[in-house]
């Protein structure tokens, strides 16, 4: 197990560096560069410009400098933000998405594990139906939708919460409509496959064996099912969790969040290199430890899958 | 994500029972009710797909100023004289740019698996059946693929490839299929390989390799025949996402340009009026929550009906 679990994480890093090729070739590729804004800058100055940063060497040389200053933890500077490096720009916004991000997550465990739960239970009667009816709102509503929902009911009409904004604990208010808008699709996700999961369980000879020798109800339900039912989910929980850090830039955009999902999109249309591959090698990180935690976790509340 | 959790390693059924097995598929699939109504809504979208134009009365990029202006200069709400579903702040038809909608939409559905197919399936089948070094190094870049953010990598080919033939064509809404496909294929990939691995090892394979059957052949008569079930039902739940993606990059002004009328496009456009006009959002968005939800529940009763292990059950 120590074995694979080391040569899993030996593996992450050509991963991530197939991944900043892959990237950096096609935003070089990409026609225009940072320099071209509304106002055209006279041809000397964007000369200078790329002089002063290096954009006239070849890509190759460009990306060496790059995984060169990454090893020594210099992302480089930003070329639209030209009084920050894209290191102040990741370390400001970093915390306020990952804090995002596992509050979305929580909830959606927190909702979605019951919701799935007493939907199996309640199997075709009305608390599985109120479940059902749930995570078909959370699969059918996008989450830009959602936002936009939530925004002119709670904030405009009702005033309940702010339109806009982010303090993390010291403005808890203003953290409830971007959570709860990014965590409905999760919770739907989580609550089906919790809801199958259980449904299966329920079959097993196992959970006959144990209602046949009179066990209580609730020791069968939190003993035998939930905990044998929940061993699939966790699979999911690694792929949720990533997609909710890396996808949350609809929501930061719609809530002016300051996190760095928003800077993604302007980055792009603005070739800001360092920023683009600062946030795609950062979010392929993400990506691939929490698929490896995944797989760890797996073995480890399951004996009967083995690694080698 | 199913697909990495799912049943990849069981038996498929024995190929010598095709034809019943698909039958009771059917019988399975049409007493689900919600895969029903799944399907009937498919067959209407797919019906807008083709018909559309035909269907909607108005051309939609048409403008009707006049009557906008005559309504106060506001968007014309629905049921009011002439435009059933309304209008937006131009009097552009909304029913008619909602069909238009529907209609990129559906292109996406079949553009996306179309290129899913063409990448994934090759990509799994070699892997499964030459294994070894060819195995580990295309198992390898479907890792690295994995890796990668979704729609950040849609949005950066979009950006890199606007400016070629392929990013010009169809209002530039073709090259954003194109690039939810290229982020897409890895799930199919996989899925091929897992059912071709346990496939490779029946019976009839070691017998049509006996008597000097091509690979080619027997990979394409034998093996995928057999993993049909479940690449049906990863392609039908893979829609959804797609669909979901272009609307989503459509709401952030990436894909189908005006005065091309995508449904996320026809969110952002109503947003400013959603106090007022609240139809011009609620009606894109439940046509976006129709589609996703018929492919998804529909997919789910594919995957019943398809699965072997369900039978006699329920």
């Amino acid at each position: 197990m120590f074995g694979y679990i080391v040569r899993r994480v030996i593996w992450i890093v050509p991963v991530l560096f197939a991944v900043s090729l892959i990237t950096f070739t096609f935003m070089h590729a990409a026609p225009g560069g940072p320099w071209a804004r509304e106002k055209n800058l006279p041809a000397r100055t964007v000369e200078l410009l790329n002089e002063k940063y290096g954009l006239n060497d070849p890509v190759p040389v460009q990306y060496l400098r790059w995984v060169g200053g990454l090893v020594t933890g210099d992302l480089g500077p930003s070329y639209k933000y030209q009084d920050r490096s894209v290191n102040d720009i990741v370390g400001d916004g970093i915390g306020t998405t990952v804090h995002l991000g596992l509050m979305a997550f929580g909830l959606s465990v927190l909702v979605g594990i019951p919701l799935g739960v007493i939907g199996a239970l309640r199997h075709n009667k009305i608390p599985d139906y109120l479940a059902t009816f749930i995570s078909v709102i959370g699969i059918a509503t996008p989450s830009f939708v959602a936002a936009i929902l939530l925004l002119v009911f709670f904030s405009v009409a009702l005033r309940w919460f702010p339109t806009h904004g982010w303090d993390g604990w010291e403005n808890p208010g203003a953290m409830v409509l971007p959570t709860l808008a990014l965590a409905l699709f999760p919770i739907a996700q989580i609550s089906r496959f919790t809801r199958a999961s259980m449904l299966e369980v329920t079959r097993k000879d196992y959970v006959r064996t144990a209602q046949s020798k009179g066990l209580k109800e609730r020791t069968i339900v939190s003993i035998h099912m939930i905990r044998n039912a929940l061993i699939p989910v966790v699979t999911i929980l690694g792929p949720v969790l990533a997609f909710l850090i890396t996808g949350s830039f609809i929501i930061e955009t719609i809530f002016s969040v300051p996190g760095i999902g928003r800077f993604y999109v302007i980055s792009i249309s603005s070739r800001d290199y360092g920023v683009i591959m600062a946030m795609t090698v950062l979010y392929a990180a993400v990506i691939a430890v929490l698929n490896l935690v995944v797989d760890v976790l797996y073995a480890y509340i399951d004996p009967r899958i083995r690694y080698s | 994500m199913a697909n990495r959790t799912g049943a990849l390693e069981q038996p498929a059924a024995a190929g010598a029972r095709a034809t019943s097995l698909w039958g009771d598929a059917w019988k399975r699939l049409i007493r689900n009710r919600l895969a029903v109504v799944g399907g009937v809504i498919v067959l209407i979208l797919f019906i807008f797909l083709f018909f559309g134009p035909i269907i909607a009365p108005y051309p939609y990029q048409e403008q009707h100023l006049q009557d906008v202006l005559a309504n106060g200069n506001r968007p014309i709400g629905p049921f009011q004289g002439k435009y059933l579903l309304g209008t937006d702040n131009f009097g552009r038809d909304l029913l008619s740019r909602l069909l238009d909608g529907a209609q990129i939409s559906m292109t996406v559905a079949l553009v996306v698996q179309a290129v899913v197919l063409l990448i994934g399936l090759p990509i799994g089948a070699a892997a499964a059946w030459y294994g070894g070094r060819v195995d580990s190094i295309l198992m390898r870049f479907t890792d690295v693929m994995y890796a990668f953010p979704d729609l950040l990598f849609i949005i950066l080919l979009s950006v890199t490839f606007r400016e070629t033939a392929l990013g010009t064509a169809l209002n530039g809404v073709l090259l954003v299929f194109v690039a939810i496909g290229i982020v897409s294929w890895v799930g199919m990939a996989r899925l091929v390989r897992g059912q071709l691995l346990s496939l490779k090892e029946t019976e009839f394979v070691e017998a049509a390799r006996a008597i000097g059957v091509s690979d080619f052949k027997i990979i394409t008569r034998h093996l995928l025949p057999n993993a049909l079930g479940p690449m049906i039902v990863s392609i039908t739940l893979g829609i959804p996402g797609a669909i979901l993606a272009e609307a989503t990059l459509a709401y952030l002004g990436i894909g189908a340009q005006p005065p091309r009328a995508s449904w996320g496009k026809l969110v952002v456009d109503g947003q400013q009026y959603l106090r007022a006009e609240p139809h011009m959002v609620i009606l894109p968005a439940l046509f976006i929550g129709m589609a996703l939800l018929s492919f998804t529940f529909l997919g789910d009763g594919l995957r019943d009906a398809l699965d072997p292990k369900l039978k006699g059950k329920q």
